[in-house]
């Protein structure tokens, strides 16, 4: 493994830190402040920590401190939670984001030096008290004498410093450090072949233990071999450092904490340096074969001595000892990351590799079906057997990609404390089915539309304090998010408790923008659908939150790229509702197989109103070769589905086909006049863009059963453009 | 007297590239090395370093900035750079 696949991983690891640090101060916003939820923001504060030090990045690390250093004090009570302090950690934790991005993408690190300051003042509060604890401890803690203990032996990954004072090495250091100062304390360190491994480098925590005031007294070269004995499978090097003694044992501890397996290190002034571990190659091999064999220690490193530590060194012993099963246990917590063996990270290509082979095992059996029916042995037990083996892999390998939309959702609570700075606005969040699962791909691509949404909301539909409290509302609004399944579509509602879309202006501005035509007969919805018209915007001032008027009609065509539609509910001083429909997965869809001419075309079933075979009474001329179908009273355009595509041999009269009344986001319904209906299943979305290029009017193909190749119609712009490009238009 | 030059980035791939060649120039006397534009060093070229200092006639090493503050913070300035061998 590299050094930039293991930094990837820590990234992404910082991800799931930053959500569970969010998730952590949104439950302690809400009330709930118990030791589990502090300790959750803790270690996902600390593991970016650990990640930022091992990594090189400086300003991370540094911030991470200050922010944990707080929050350890807010860990043992020491500083105690208000909504002061809440509000102080939440935007801790937005910088600490900004700076994961800023390391993440090598841009500028951000300007952390007031919160920096908020923080420590925060943590000042309680400077008394902490710093009269901890002069105490080092006053106990540089031991006379310690064990050298493996830290291999220690079967919880926090190893414990505390549990190496439980025993005492007869050994005596050979050398007396010119550091032995009643000032300071010694630690000699020895990392091993596997520190330098997978990226690991010893020198950067010995940077790290420089920076937290210890000094190199001496490097241990004795056991360097010549040039061509010389083996990079050895770390032969050890170094003894002189820690001051306002640095806690904890402190040091620390700094090896991600690193336990491949360190062995002693305290105490008499301690010897812990001896070199000659690496065999058999080792690695041993390691993997027997993962719990740590646990079986070395006699001589472990083995207590008959001599009992003085009461003077038992102390410091006692006194760390509840800090670290607190910890310990803290790593079992439900929030932290599932032990080993419950999950496994795997690269996204070798995901989509396998829901590629899955496509095609969809298609490969769909040809199947269609050559046994040729053959005449339809309806067997096996084929039948197959089909349902198929659509659970199918559907298996789906909840492979598959992703809590709670990902999207926690980004949420930042996006409206900075809406509050900037508008004043308050907004309370209510949030509900964040366990809903859906596609990776389309989980990434929901942020964006998501936050226009939200922004929007809170600038233009939840009103200003004084207004919600004149028109007898709470003063706090409320935003509401949700998701649910609904058959083999996500719905997402956005909802605010604001004003509500003001039809009337919304409709003068389209007027006065030339959106729409002064005499215009328009419906709610239609009125209502206006706002996502390119260039519009109600906004009275154009602010750096919204007005721009780039922003609905952005967020529509995001939706509509993911294979989804947006709907609009509101009701004037009640508020709006923003409903997502979005499909599982962009890989594969329900589509209507139909013929039209010497063609087979997929109407995405999400457009399908409904389909039916129209009598001359229903259809009503228009032009030379115009139609109209009558649905119920409501006249909706006829496209004959031949002619846009371009397919030769279709059905000449619209009563010799079949009509699907089809939805579409922009230019309501129309019905497409095709020759027959084939079939209703599943397709394997190919990309033409990918495979070809983007034709207009063609979302995709698929393979058929029969091997041919179909296209997917883009029913919004197919329509669209059929009408927009004939008199249709004006009659529709 | 060979010379070799140490790449901006020492890490442990660095050294084992590395190693070779300098076992590769013993025996016509001390190796000179170029350091001057090390930026990054890793335990992996320390520990080269030390011991291209204690082999045959030892080496001379020509540090950068960075490459003599990676080794103080080592505790290692002395034993890499002082004017004799090491």
């Amino acid at each position: 493994m590299t050094s930039e696949e293991i930094q990837a991983i820590f990234f992404a690891e910082c991800e799931e830190s930053l959500a569970a640090a969010e998730a952590g101060l949104a439950a302690c916003a809400a009330g709930t402040q118990d030791e589990d939820t502090v300790n959750a923001i803790f270690r996902a504060v600390h593991s970016i920590k650990g990640g930022a030090g091992a990594f090189g990045y400086v300003e991370l690390q540094a911030y991470t401190h200050t922010f944990e250093t707080l929050l350890s004090d807010v860990r043992d009570g020491t500083v105690a939670i208000s909504e002061a302090l809440v509000s102080l950690l939440l935007r801790a934790c937005d910088t600490l984001s900004d700076h994961v991005k800023a390391a993440l993408e090598g841009g500028a690190t951000p300007d952390d030096a007031a919160l920096i300051a908020e923080l420590t003042a925060a943590q000042a509060a309680n400077a008394g008290a902490a710093a009269a604890a901890e002069e105490e401890a080092p006053a106990a803690s540089p031991p006379v004498s310690a064990p050298v203990v493996d830290l291999d032996d220690d079967e919880d990954p926090n190893f414990d410093l505390d549990s190496m004072l439980d025993g005492i090495s007869g050994e005596l250091a050979g050398e007396t450090p010119p550091e032995n100062a009643p000032n300071r304390w010694l630690i000699h360190i020895r990392p091993h072949a596997g520190a330098m491994r997978n990226g690991g480098e010893p020198l950067l925590l010995l940077r790290e233990l420089v920076r937290i005031g210890g000094t190199c007294v001496s490097c241990d070269t004795n056991d360097i071999p010549p040039l061509d004995t010389l083996d990079f499978n050895q770390g032969y090097l050890g170094w003894t450092f002189a820690i001051p003694a306002d640095v806690s044992e904890e402190a040091v501890r620390e700094v090896f904490e991600f690193t336990s397996e491949d360190y062995d290190i002693a305290i105490g002034a008499d301690a010897a340096m812990p001896p070199v571990r000659r690496e065999v190659p058999a080792a690695p091999a041993a390691k993997v074969e027997e993962p719990s064999k740590p646990a079986m220690a070395p006699p001589a490193q472990t083995q207590p001595t008959p001599a009992q530590p003085t009461p003077a060194q038992q102390a410091p012993a006692q006194q760390a000892a509840p800090a670290a099963p607190a910890a310990s246990n803290g790593m079992q917590a439900p929030p932290a990351p599932p032990a080993p063996g419950q999950s496994i990270r795997i690269d996204l290509i070798k995901l989509d590799r396998l829901i590629d082979a899955v496509g095609e095992l969809v298609i490969a059996q769909a040809m199947l079906a269609q050559r046994l029916e040729g053959e005449g042995a339809t309806a067997t037990e096996e084929l039948t057997l197959l089909e349902g083996l198929t659509r659970d892999i199918q559907e298996n390998a789906m909840a492979i990609r598959a992703q809590p939309i709670s990902s999207v959702f926690n980004r949420v609570p930042r996006i409206l404390r900075e809406l509050t700075m900037s508008t004043g606005k308050h907004v309370r969040l209510e949030v509900s089915g964040e366990t809903t699962e859906l596609d990776k791909t389309v989980i990434e691509r929901l942020g964006e539309p998501l936050t226009h949404l939200i922004r929007n909301a809170v600038d233009h539909g939840i009103e200003s304090t004084e207004e919600r409290l004149a028109s007898g509302k709470p003063a706090e609004g409320t935003l509401t998010l949700s998701a649910e399944h609904r058959s083999a579509r996500i719905l997402i509602r956005i909802g605010d408790d604001g004003k509500g879309i003001d039809r009337e202006r919304v409709l003068a501005k389209a007027i006065e923008k030339g959106i729409v035509a002064p005499d215009a007969q328009l419906s709610r919805e239609e009125i209502d659908n206006l706002i996502f018209a390119p260039g519009f915007s109600t906004a009275a001032n154009i602010t750096s939150v919204s007005g721009r008027g780039v922003g609905m009609d952005v967020v529509r065509q995001n939706v509509k790229e993911l294979g989804g539609r947006i709907s609009i509910e509101t009701e004037a001083g009640k508020g709006t509702t923003f409903t997502l429909a979005l499909p599982l997965t962009l890989a594969i869809s329900d589509g209507m197989i139909v013929n039209v001419g010497d063609q087979t075309l997929v109407v995405p079933l999400a457009h399908v109103v409904e389909s039916l075979r129209p009598e001359t009474k229903d259809l009503q001329g228009l032009g030379a070769s115009r139609q109209m179908l009558n649905v119920r009273g409501r006249f909706i355009p006829v496209l004959r589905l031949a002619e846009t595509v371009g397919a030769s041999g279709a059905a000449a009269s619209t009563e010799d086909g079949v009509l699907i009344v089809v939805d579409t986001e922009t230019a309501g319904q129309a019905a497409l006049l095709v020759d027959a209906i084939c079939d209703q299943r599943q397709v394997v979305i190919k990309s033409l863009d990918t495979n070809y290029r983007s034709v207009e009017g063609v979302a995709g193909a698929t393979i058929l059963g029969d091997g041919r190749v179909a296209l997917i119609l883009d029913i919004d712009a197919l329509v669209t453009n059929a009408i927009t490009s004939s008199p249709l238009k004006e009659a529709a | 007297m060979t010379k070799i030059v140490l790449p901006s980035r020492c890490d442990r791939a660095a050294a084992e590239a590395l190693l070779p060649e300098m076992v590769a120039a013993l025996g016509n006397g001390p190796l000179d090395i170029d350091a001057s534009g090390t930026t990054q060093a890793g335990q992996a070229m320390l520990q080269l370093l030390v011991s291209a200092r204690r082999t045959a006639d030892g080496a001379q090493i020509t540090p950068s900035a960075d490459l003599r503050e990676i080794a103080s913070q080592a505790g290692l300035e002395d034993i890499l750079f002082a004017g004799e061998k090491a």
